[in-house]
C-alpha cells in the first residue's frame, strides 16, 4: 500500500497530491483528520438529522474537486468552504428547516451523557438561540465562537471580507445574548 | 487552538459549554465513503524537463550537419564530362562574346 509506512502527521499537502493521483488511503487519512470538525460544523448549521449523509457529501465533493484545488489555500479552509456550501444547499432544500430543527432540538434526547436538568435547559436555549439566526450570521458565530476559527480563515471559507465577518459576528452575538437574557440566563 | 480574538468571552464560553452534542458517525460511514469514491485514473508524476540535455543535443546536431555536408557533398565531376564541356566552351565562346558586345555597347 502506498502510504502505510508513512507517519500519520504527514502534511495535508502531501496527502492531497497522493489523492490527486488516485490514492484512496491518503484520502482516508484526510477524512480521519478533518471529519470531526466538519461534522461538528454541519451539526451546528443543519442539525443532527442526516448528518452522516451530509458529511459524506462534503468528502465526496472534496474528492471530486481535489484535482482543481489550488494549494495556495489551506486544505482545511477549502474543506470548510465545501462544508459551508453543502450546509447552504441543505438549508435551501428544506423550506421548513427552522421548524424541523426546533422540533428535533426538543425531540432528540442525548443518549451519550446524562446531564442535569439545568444542563438540558441551557442546551435547549443555546440551540434555539442559534436557530433564530439567519444562516449567514449563524455560520459566522458557529465557526468563530464554537469552532474557534480565526476571522481570516472564516472570511476565506465563506468568501466574504474580514470586516463582514466581524460585523456579522457582532450582530449574531447581540441577537444570541438578547435571546438568552430574555430567557433568564445571566451573562 | 486558542481563541484569536477573545471578545465577549463569557457568551462564547457559555455557547461552547452548552452546545448540542454531535452524534457519532455510523460505524461503517468511513468505509461507505471510500467505497463510493469515483475511481480516478492515476496521473503519472510529470517528469522534470531535462533542460541540461539541450546544449549537448544542439552541439551534436551541429556536428552531424557539418560532417554530413563534408562527407556527402557534391561528387567530383566525371573526366569525360569535363572534356566535352571544355570543348563546347571553346567552340561557342567567340560567337557568344561578339553577340553580347554588339548588343550591349552600341545600342540604336
Amino acid at each position: 500500500m502506498l502510504t502505510d509506512c508513512q507517519p500519520d502527521r504527514e502534511p495535508d499537502s502531501v496527502l492531497v497530491q497522493l489523492c490527486i493521483q488516485g490514492d484512496t488511503q491518503s484520502f482516508r487519512r484526510l477524512y480521519q483528520r478533518h471529519q470531526q470538525r466538519v461534522r461538528s460544523i454541519l451539526c451546528q448549521l443543519c442539525g443532527p438529522s442526516q448528518l452522516d449523509d451530509l458529511v459524506q457529501e462534503v468528502f465526496l465533493r472534496a474528492w471530486k474537486g481535489l484535482p482543481k484545488f489550488q494549494q495556495t489555500a489551506k486544505f482545511s479552509t477549502w474543506l470548510y468552504r465545501i462544508t459551508w456550501n453543502v450546509a447552504s444547499d441543505q438549508r435551501r432544500g428544506f423550506a421548513k428547516l427552522r421548524v424541523h430543527l426546533q422540533t428535533l432540538a426538543h425531540a432528540v434526547p442525548d443518549h451519550h451523557q446524562d446531564p442535569g436538568l439545568m444542563q438540558l435547559h441551557y442546551r435547549d436555549l443555546v440551540q434555539r438561540s442559534l436557530n433564530q439566526l439567519s444562516l449567514d450570521h449563524r455560520a459566522v458565530l458557529v465557526l468563530h465562537d464554537l469552532e474557534e476559527l480565526p476571522h481570516k480563515e472564516i472570511a476565506e471559507t465563506l468568501g466574504i471580507p474580514v470586516g463582514t465577518v466581524k460585523s456579522r459576528l457582532f450582530h449574531a452575538r447581540a441577537a444570541v445574548r438578547k435571546f438568552l437574557q430574555q430567557e433568564g440566563v445571566p451573562l | 487552538m486558542t481563541r484569536p480574538n477573545p471578545d465577549d468571552p463569557r457568551l462564547a464560553a457559555f455557547l461552547r459549554q452548552h452546545r448540542s452534542p454531535v452524534p457519532p458517525p455510523a460505524l461503517d460511514l468511513e468505509e461507505r465513503l471510500l467505497q463510493n469514491l469515483p475511481s480516478r485514473t492515476r496521473q503519472p508524476a510529470r517528469a522534470p524537463r531535462p533542460l541540461w540535455l539541450m546544449a549537448p543535443v544542439l552541439a551534436a546536431g551541429l556536428l552531424a550537419t557539418w560532417f554530413s555536408y563534408h562527407s556527402v557533398g557534391p561528387l567530383p565531376p566525371d573526366p569525360d564530362d569535363l572534356v566535352s564541356l571544355e570543348s563546347f566552351l571553346e567552340n561557342n565562346w567567340d560567337a557568344t562574346v561578339e553577340e553580347d558586345l554588339d548588343v550591349g555597347l552600341f545600342p540604336n
